[in-house]
């Protein structure tokens, strides 16, 4: 046996490799991994932490075209960081190779021939991506998800996740904090997630996710042993089981959580937090309000429906009769299958109705409602077998997720109601169900004052009399597709104020004055009869803009009958009166709003798109939340829940952060900072701090790590200083400044990690020894063999 | 070696003469500078140090060389199968002229005692040292004799020739503070060795760099370095671990756990620190605990050595985080 006792304060001898520590221990290296594979293990956990993280993008767009181009970027953007990172440059060097990457790779992906050699940009380059950008822009405020990939958003999605790629590989490979990559990958993780509404596939992306992160922090042998504090002597630590296996726990306990504790996360399983809206696909859901939302303001006017019929209709895709949370909801649509022969039992049996047929051909619409004139009393065509009905509000769906889309046709018949006005007009009243009058208490007071004062001055008395004074109060009012006023809560408020809105506030608030006055009424939505292209047989046209929400007033013996509050600039709206209450034309002209003037015009009866509202802004009309989707009672409670959740986080991070961060004129915490410090680095480099390790022996292994002396002589000099200020009652700031000083030296110093240059050089060393080995020995073989022979 | 700023001037003057009395034994014994440190932190810990080693590797030379750094009494006790107890204690005889008994000291009563091949003598005679190791006194005839400071016995044993030879007993081999091996020099050494040798000896030429008295005030200021509860408490750590470690029969003493704080002090104070580390500790913890563990048979048969359970000892115990 060799005694040994070295210096304590001197220098590691050169040779000394990690594993060996200086006092002869033999104990296994805990964290042996070479730099190499930690290295390799680092690149993939990151590769696959990005991809991960790139699911949820899924939920944005209806196809997969986007994969290709946006996996691409990560994967560009991550071996640009990591191979510059092997020739050893920094954070700014990479940082602009990065970006100039990203140019060159989003010319070659959405302009190639715009660009010299299809990568390099030009002016004509920047021009194209200036107007994508600008178009992204009006796309993002205008569709909603899910939406087809188009080049102005696969320009934001490619450019988000390179930016996101780059910043994980910063943190990863240049700043070495696999904790801040992991939070960055989150982010991108979870920024698509509150903009659509489909979740497949997102809860098994969750424990990659998480298994990613922790093989990520697992080289970054995180030593969960200094997380618990302080190492106490009396705590007698596994000392067998370092980083490596702390990590594999970790990264065991993050499977397991994300696989039992994924569908807990918010977010999943839950409605999306906003809706983008406009065209762009229907979402499939149950909400007929979303379907609706997204053509009320439709970005074009191609055609959705072709409808022949002899007299105009509208066409009904759904009935809200629930109002909450200052929004018409309606409740789930749960169909039954329709008879044999298409026949529909009729909502309400109504006295007298006449019968009208009406062919439809679906053109650029996608859905599970089926609009149909109301109240429809069979359905027939070649999708027979999946038409159900609700009966509780007379609605027309698909069953077993089919969707009705391009090129399908259905007829249907109506039993539109053909009632006595004077009877009507009589009637007292009667008391219906209570949901169909309920309001919340939160309606303002102020409708119902509206509405008593309309009735007022109208001296009516009875509730059809009640229902068309309002309905030609608000008639009055402006029509506008950017109402002023915001969003939200006080959207009925400006509404009320402003008297200038489109479909959605006008029907919502007329039934909500009629539900104060005990009437029960409820919001229809679906589509104006549309433009008349053919007199002769009656064809018409229906595109996005005749997208529409009315208001249907139940009255005993006839049924729901369909008022119309809203002074339409196009005039496309049938208007009842108390002579006519079953509007059978565009009777725009009966009450002659002053305040649309071309609403006098005769061809206004038949209109097509409004010439005076620029098509833009219609298409980009602001959204309003008087009539909102269902879900948004269930996304009320999410957010606030994971805003809490993030503020307490913050508080604790700040808590951490503070009780963590060494007060400047405690020189002994500064000191312990510096060393902290430097552990974390060692934790990066795959060289962490064992509990059993002293100063000496832990930043003698990092300082190994080092190619310059500079790091031999800073780790020497922390370590005296951190011993010092460990067991040494006396530690003034000079010295907290020198522990300082190294700390930085020793961070500098630190290579690339050693990498797959390094190794590929060295095989390429091996494989040609082996040959010449090889050689020798052949030429061996003939010699012998020769002298043999 | 660094300089701590704030170190003070015993500590400075003890590494001063630590240095100078390491260097000055380097000129004749070479490329063993870790066992001749030892060495020194063991006088200046006044522990004692046993050389363990096959012959001809230098370990009466580092004896003496040491002894003669220092200018103070020594004395060389060959032991051999007939060596008697008195012959180490010392013998009171009658002296006629005072017609009054005398006491003749024996070879123990010097500041460094050097006992070759230990091991020889029988149990009996080795066991006479124990007192004057551990109580710095000899007592022959009911008489206390104190014996002067420094006191060290440097003791030898090859541990390769078993024949006609009588283990240490576990007591005694708990007294010495520390187990050294010298091991064969490297062949530069040895080349240098030769040179040297075949120039004469120059051992007799050694001069010394301090005296008896200078050594009793280092050992006074080895005293005073700081050491660090939580270090302590390592200390305490480390040594019961020996104790409940699996492979081990019998573990360290609690005289182990004062020996080994007791280097670490001195070695602290060579390193020009006032203050002890935990690396000071570990350092130590090989030379002073090894030859106090025995080993399971179970250990033995598997070629485990108490070096192995050290170490592995050394990378189970947390170090102390100090005072932060």
């Amino acid at each position: 046996m060799t005694a040994v006792a070295e210096r304590p304060t001197a220098p590691p001898p050169p040779g000394h490799r990690r594993g060996a520590t200086a006092d002869g221990s033999s104990s296994p290296p805990a964290t042996g991994t070479p730099g190499g594979n930690t290295d390799v293990a680092q690149l993939l956990s990151v590769v696959v932490l990005l991809l991960v993280a790139l699911v949820p993008i899924g939920r944005v767009f209806d196809d997969t075209l986007w994969v290709r181009p946006v996996a691409a970027g990560v994967l560009v953007a991550v071996g640009l960081c990591w191979g510059l990172r092997q020739f050893g440059a920094g954070g700014l060097v990479t940082m602009a190779a990065s970006v100039l990457a990203w140019l060159g790779f989003t010319s070659a992906v959405l302009a190639p021939a715009t660009a010299r050699f299809g990568v390099v940009p030009t002016r004509d380059t920047l021009e194209v991506g200036r107007v994508l950008l600008t178009d992204a822009a009006e796309l993002i405020r205008a569709q909603s998800s899910p939406v087809e990939p188009e080049p102005a958003l696969l320009l934001v999605a490619i450019s988000g996740t390179w930016a996101i790629a780059t910043a994980v590989c910063d943190a990863a490979f240049i700043r070495r904090v696999p904790l801040a990559a992991v939070g960055i990958a989150l982010v991108g993780f979870s920024v698509p997630l509150p903009l659509a509404t489909r979740t497949s596939g997102l809860a098994l992306a969750v424990p990659f996710l998480i298994a990613a992160a922790g093989v990520l922090l697992a080289f970054g042998s995180v030593d969960l042993r200094r997380w618990l504090g302080p190492s106490s002597p009396r705590a007698r630590a596994p000392g067998r089981r370092g980083g490596l296996a702390t990590g594999a726990v970790l990264t065991t306990l993050a499977v397991g959580a994300g696989v039992l504790l994924a569908d807990a996360l918010p977010g999943f399983g839950e409605p999306p937090l906003y809706e983008i809206r406009g065209r762009g696909g229907t979402p499939s859901t149950n909400n007929p309000m979303v379907d609706l939302r997204t053509r009320l303001t439709a970005s074009d006017g191609g055609t959705v429906l072709e409808v022949t019929t002899d007299r105009p209709m509208y066409l009904r895709t759904a009935a809200l009769d629930t109002y909450e949370d200052q929004s018409w909801t309606a409740e789930s649509i749960r169909g039954t299958p329709v008879g044999a022969d298409g026949a529909i039992a009729p909502e309400v049996e109504a006295n007298s109705t006449e019968e009208v047929t009406v062919d439809v051909e679906v053109g650029d619409l996608r859905g599970e409602l089926v609009p149909v004139p109301y109240p429809a009393v069979a359905v027939e065509g070649p999708l027979a077998e999946y038409f159900q009905h609700d009966d509780r509000n007379g609605t027309v769906i698909l069953d077993g997720g089919e969707q009705i889309g391009q090129g399908d046709a259905y007829t249907v018949t109506a039993a539109v109601p053909d009632p006595d006005a004077a009877r009507i007009g009589a009637s007292e009243g009667f008391a219906p169900d209570s949901h169909l009058t309920s309001l919340p208490d939160t309606v303002p007071a102020r409708v119902e004052d509206l509405a008593r004062q309309v009735i007022a001055e109208a001296e009516a008395t009875t509730p059809l009399q009640q229902a068309l004074a309002i309905q030609d109060e608000l008639q009055t009012w402006n029509y506008s597709l950017e109402p002023p006023g915001g969003h939200g809560s006080d959207a009925l408020d400006d509404f009320l104020d402003s008297r200038t809105g489109y479909c959605e506030q006008f029907a919502a608030t007329m039934a909500l004055m009629l539900r104060t006055l005990d009437i029960p009424a409820r919001v229809a939505v679906g589509y104006t009869p549309g433009t008349l292209v053919d007199p002769d047989e009656g064809r018409w046209q229906v595109s996005h803009d005749n997208a529409h929400a009315w208001v249907e007033v139940l009255f005993p013996e006839s049924g729901w009958l369909a008022f119309e509050p809203t002074p339409r600039s196009d005039g496309n709206v049938l208007v009842p009166s108390a002579a006519n209450l079953t509007p059978s034309d565009t009777a725009a002209g009966d009450t002659d709003p002053p305040d649309i003037p071309d609403l006098a015009d005769e061809e206004a009866l038949v209109p097509g798109i409004d010439e005076d509202v620029p098509f833009d802004d219609q298409s980009l009309g602001e959204e309003t939340d008087v009539t909102a989707t269902a879900a948004e009672d269930d996304r009320r409670t999410w957010p606030w829940v994971t805003a809490g959740l993030f503020l307490v986080v913050a508080a604790g991070a700040v808590l951490t952060a503070r009780r963590t961060a060494p007060d400047p004129a405690d020189a002994v915490a500064r000191v312990r900072a510096a060393r902290v410090r430097a552990e974390r680095l060692g934790q990066a480099l795959g060289v962490p701090s064992r509990a059993s390790d002293t100063d000496r022996e832990f930043l003698t292994r990092l300082a190994q790590q080092a190619p310059s002396g500079a790091a031999g002589d800073a780790a020497h000099r922390l370590a005296v200083e951190s011993a010092r200020a460990r067991y040494f009652p006396d530690v003034s700031a000079d010295a907290a400044a020198r522990a300082e000083t190294a700390t930085a030296t020793l961070v500098e110093a630190m290579p690339p990690s050693e990498g797959i240059v390094d190794r590929a050089r060295r095989a390429a060393r091996v494989a040609r020894a082996r040959t010449a080995q090889s050689a020798r020995y052949t030429r061996m073989r003939s010699w012998w063999g020769r002298r043999s022979g | 070696m660094t300089t701590e700023p704030h170190a003070d001037a015993a500590v400075t003057q003890l590494a001063e003469r630590f240095d100078a009395i390491e260097h000055n034994i380097g000129t004749v014994f070479e490329g063993k500078q870790d066992v001749v440190r030892l060495a020194l932190i063991a006088l200046l810990s006044e522990g004692h140090v046993l050389l363990e080693d096959v012959p001809g590797v230098g370990k009466t030379l580092l004896a003496k060389a040491l002894a003669r750094s220092i200018s103070c009494s020594v004395r060389r006790i060959q032991f051999t199968p007939d060596l008697l107890p008195s012959d180490i204690t010392g013998i009171t005889v009658y002296n006629q002229e005072r017609g009054d008994f005398e006491f003749k000291p024996g070879a123990v009563f010097a500041n460094i005692v050097l006992g070759d091949e230990i091991n020889r003598a029988g149990p009996k005679t080795q066991s006479a040292l124990l007192e004057a190791m551990e109580e710095h006194t000899v007592t022959v005839d009911g008489t206390s004799h104190g014996l002067g400071t420094p006191f060290m016995v440097v003791a030898t044993q090859n541990p390769i020739e078993l024949d006609g030879t009588y283990p240490l007993p576990e007591a005694q081999r708990d007294r010495f503070m520390m187990r050294l091996s010298i091991g064969y020099p490297s062949p530069e050494a040895e080349l240098g060795v030769l040179g040297v040798h075949g120039g004469g000896d120059r051992l007799p030429a050694l001069e010394a760099v301090t005296d008896a008295r200078e050594i009793a005030e280092l050992i006074e200021a080895v005293k005073a370095v700081h050491v660090d509860e939580s270090l302590q408490r390592y200390v305490v750590e480390l040594v019961r671990a020996t104790r409940e470690h699996g492979e081990v029969e019998l573990g360290a003493s609690p005289r182990a756990s004062l020996a080994l704080l007791r280097g670490a002090r001195a070695l602290a104070g060579a390193t020009r620190r006032p203050y002890v580390i935990a690396d000071d500790i570990k350092a130590l913890a090989l030379p002073v605990l090894s030859h106090r563990l025995v080993l399971t048979p179970e250990a033995q048969l598997a070629g485990r050595s108490s070096e192995h359970v050290i170490t592995a000892v050394l990378g189970d115990v947390p170090v102390p985080s100090g005072r932060g």
